[in-house]
């Protein structure tokens, strides 16, 4: 309980602490303070759980959940930094395009990270030269 | 003569696991170079934050995006180490105090992946392999990322190293995702990416991000029916 009251204490410092600096000017302080708060988000859920579980286990339909954050925040941080903000619909260009799709294939074919981003990347370097 | 939380066998295992790693180190390391952020600043992410997704999400959203949604898209990518920190409680919860609050700081995938299989074993045991994982992955990961930062600058922009992070992103997905309300989650996700990449601050990833695990979450209902 205590471990649980301390991390939502911290998350909500962190966001109190984004929305002030925000109002900052781009430059060393709101990278810093980038840098620093996710910093310490990542080690309170790093840590948290280790120290809020002494002897529970969470229900499972939270462990699911949880397991569903991964692959759709990634995905959609994919897409933005591939797509072209167009004033029409946002397009994914034809090399990125070619690129995502090479490595979501090798990905989920041969379960190999390092395979799928080569591969992934080739398909960019083909298509532009093509292109 | 060799330190105590020393384990030899940690060393052998952890190095063929780090060698998939270092490709990703350099396009982190490229990614603190072209950054929008001042350079030691973004270097400072490695030793401070170590978890390269987020530092890559960090390091590429500066400059574009609120510090709200850069700070927002670290925690939900990182959201991750809670089920590591679950899984891991039982063998941590045999260990001192002072190991409980150290020791996560060098939870990330590998190490999680290593050592969960060593759960078992005696306390001591389990933290010295914990321990000297942990140390190789966190020096590891600093001389690679390091390394792609001095480099990077040099790689002519033809090489279209920027296209590197989304392509490797998207191959961290498919790599991972077992189940198919997993593939809804992250189906939808692109879906709504794309729609609202043009939305200001890189609003569209959260909106995004929130949509996917929502559908997610109705495809797992659907499944457990």
């Amino acid at each position: 309980v205590i471990a649980a009251t301390v991390m939502a204490a911290t998350v909500m410092a962190a966001t109190v602490m984004a929305a002030t600096v925000m109002a900052a000017t781009v430059g060393v302080a709101t990278s810093a303070a980038a840098v620093l708060i996710v910093a310490v988000i990542t080690f309170a859920m790093r840590v948290g759980m280790i120290q809020a579980l002494s002897g529970r286990t969470l229900p499972p339909v939270a462990e699911r959940t949880i397991r569903n954050v991964g692959p759709a925040v990634l995905t959609a941080l994919a897409v933005n930094l591939a797509a072209v903000p167009d004033s029409g619909w946002p397009y994914v260009g034809v090399e990125a395009g070619a690129g995502l799709v090479a490595a979501a294939t090798v990905g989920w074919w041969r379960r190999n990270l390092l395979l799928a981003t080569l591969v992934g990347m080739s398909a960019v370097w083909v298509v532009a030269a093509f292109g | 003569v060799r330190p105590t939380w020393f384990d030899r066998r940690a060393v052998i295992e952890s190095a063929p696991i780090f060698v998939p790693a270092i490709p990703f180190g350099f396009v982190v390391g490229v990614a603190m170079a072209e950054s929008a952020m001042p350079g030691w600043i973004a270097w400072s992410s490695s030793p401070l934050i170590f978890a390269g997704a987020a530092q890559l999400a960090v390091l590429t959203l500066a400059g574009s995006a609120g510090l709200w949604a850069i700070v927002v898209a670290g925690m939900v990518i990182n959201a991750r180490h809670l089920m590591y920190g679950a899984a891991l409680a039982p063998a941590f919860r045999r260990q001192p105090r002072w190991f409980r609050w150290l020791g996560p700081f060098v939870l990330i995938d590998q190490v999680f992946a290593l050592s969960v299989f060593r759960a078992d074993g005696s306390p001591e045991e389990f933290r010295r392999y914990y321990t000297t994982c942990g140390v190789f992955f966190f020096v590891g990961w600093q001389i690679t990322t390091t390394a792609g930062m001095v480099i990077g600058p040099v790689v002519p922009a033809s090489w279209r190293l920027g296209l590197a992070a989304p392509v490797m992103f998207v191959g961290m997905v498919l790599v991972s995702v077992r189940r198919w309300p997993q593939a809804v989650a992250a189906g939808s996700a692109a879906a709504v990416g794309l729609a609202g990449a043009g939305l200001p601050d890189r609003l569209g990833i959260v909106v995004a991000a929130a949509v996917g695990v929502t559908a997610g979450a109705v495809a797992e209902s659907v499944a457990g029916r």
